[in-house]
Formats: C-alpha cells, structure tokens, sequence
C-alpha cells in the first residue's frame, strides 16, 4: 500500500483532458437538471432534475476514473 | 481533528466526538443563520445572482480540479496546537470544534465553501444559512467519527490517516464536477424559468 510520503499530485494522476470531459460531463447534466427544474413540466421535475444531477455526477467521476 | 486513543478515565474518543460535534453546532448553525439574515436585508434579483453564482461555481470548478488556480480567500491558520497540551480532551474536542465551525476561522481545503457562503448571502433565508452551514460542520465531523470506526476495526489510526491523504485527489475530483454540476444548474434554471 503507498505510504503518505508517495501521494501524487492530481494532474499526475489523472490527465488533463480526463479533468476537462469530467467537468464537461458534469456541467452537461447539471445543464439538464437545472433547466428541467425551470420549467413548469409537473410537480416531479425538480425530483427528475436531482436525479439527472446525480447522475451527471457519478458519469463525471466515472470518467475521470475509467482506464 | 483526528481522535486521540483512549487514554483511560470518562475522556472516550466516542465522547469527544461528540463534544467535538457539539462545538461545530454551537460554531456553524448561528453564523449561517446570522448570515442568511444578513443576505435577506438586500433584495437580491434571482435570475441574476443565480446566473453570477452559476457562472463563479463552473469556473471555480476548474479550479478545485487544478485546470487552473484562481484566487479565494484562504487563511493559513490552524486550529491552536497548544490547546492540545493545555486543556482537557473534551474541552479541546469541543473548543476545535467552536473554531471550525464558522468555516472562516481555520484554513478551508476547498474554494467550495465560500460558494456555500455566497448561496447562503444571496438566498438571504436564516434557515437556509444554518442548515448550509450545519452540513458543512457535519461533512467536518465526519471525519474523526469515520477515523473512530477504522480505530475501532482495526486497532489503530495510521491506516486511515494515510488513506485520507491518498483520497485527497479523489475528493478534489468530487468537489469540482458537484460545482461544476450545481453551478451549470444554477445558470440553466435561471435561463428558463419565467
């Protein structure tokens, strides 16, 4: 297991371009998931929207994190 | 604030996170509130400060993930070490957690914060305020209660000490694609709703 005196700095670790996507994806979700809660579809788009928010959070993680 | 061995006598670890966790209630929930008050004497247009909000939260994103280094208030100071030979456990678990609670005392990792303080000025709502502020100081203590159950587990709280460092990148990474993802909400819903 590494020791504390091994961590890495992040842009070793995980490429610019993979920051960049991940931050695109995010913001691409949130995008969704904010203009769905804007608009007057039904009771449950806000419910839809933090759904959509959360997912666009793991599928930015999960793409900073896929080999 | 990593918590000590039991070291005998009423000072358990499980008590000290809990006067440490007392401390970041009695630190946090008042400032947030006071805050928002603060907030709600100006009449902030929504559409407007959601948009700036939006807009500071998505660059700051890029930020927390070092694409760049943009400036935020940042202090260098740390809880008071001496406190730790000067006081009893309990007081020193609960007096780091007085300081830690308003967030802007001590040294904040994470630029985020001060978008919960933005948030909370311009939604303007007390409520609000203690409860942004009440998560930030459970998110706080969640730490030492996470490194007592490893403690607990395994007997000792080295390893959870060296897996809190190797998960830094990895919370850096959370905490910009949430901003980055909240602040892109913020902009969208200002943009479509009426």
């Amino acid at each position: 297991m590494p020791t504390v005196g091994e961590k890495r700095p992040l842009g070793e670790v995980v490429s610019a371009g993979r920051r960049v996507r991940m931050l695109a994806l995010a913001a691409a979700g949130g995008t969704v998931a904010g203009a769905l809660a804007g608009l007057p579809l039904s009771a449950g788009s806000a419910a839809l929207g933090g759904f959509v928010l959360a997912v666009a959070l793991l599928a930015g993680l999960g793409a900073s994190w896929s080999p | 604030m990593a918590p000590k061995p039991a070291g005998g006598g009423r000072s358990t670890p499980r008590r000290r996170i809990a006067f440490h966790g007392l401390g970041l209630a009695i630190g946090s929930l008042p400032v947030g509130a006071v805050l928002g008050a603060l907030g709600g004497r100006w009449d902030v247009p929504a559409a407007p400060a959601l948009v700036a909000w939006g807009t500071g939260a998505l660059l700051y994103a890029a930020h927390e993930v070092r694409l760049w280094t943009l400036p935020h208030p940042q202090r260098a100071r740390q809880v008071p070490e001496r406190w730790r030979r000067r006081y009893s456990p309990r007081v020193v678990a609960f007096a780091y957690g007085v300081l830690l609670g308003p967030g802007v005392l001590v040294f904040v990792r994470t630029a985020a914060f001060y978008f919960v303080v933005l948030g909370v000025l311009a939604v303007g709502s007390p409520g609000l305020g203690a409860a942004a502020f009440g998560l930030v100081a459970a998110g706080r203590l969640a730490s030492p209660a996470l490194g007592e159950a490893w403690r607990t587990r395994r007997g000792t709280l080295a390893g959870y000490l060296d897996a809190c460092v190797l998960a830094d990148n990895a919370a850096r990474l959370a905490c910009g694609a949430s901003l980055a993802a909240l602040g892109a909400a913020a902009v969208a819903f200002a943009l479509v709703t009426p």
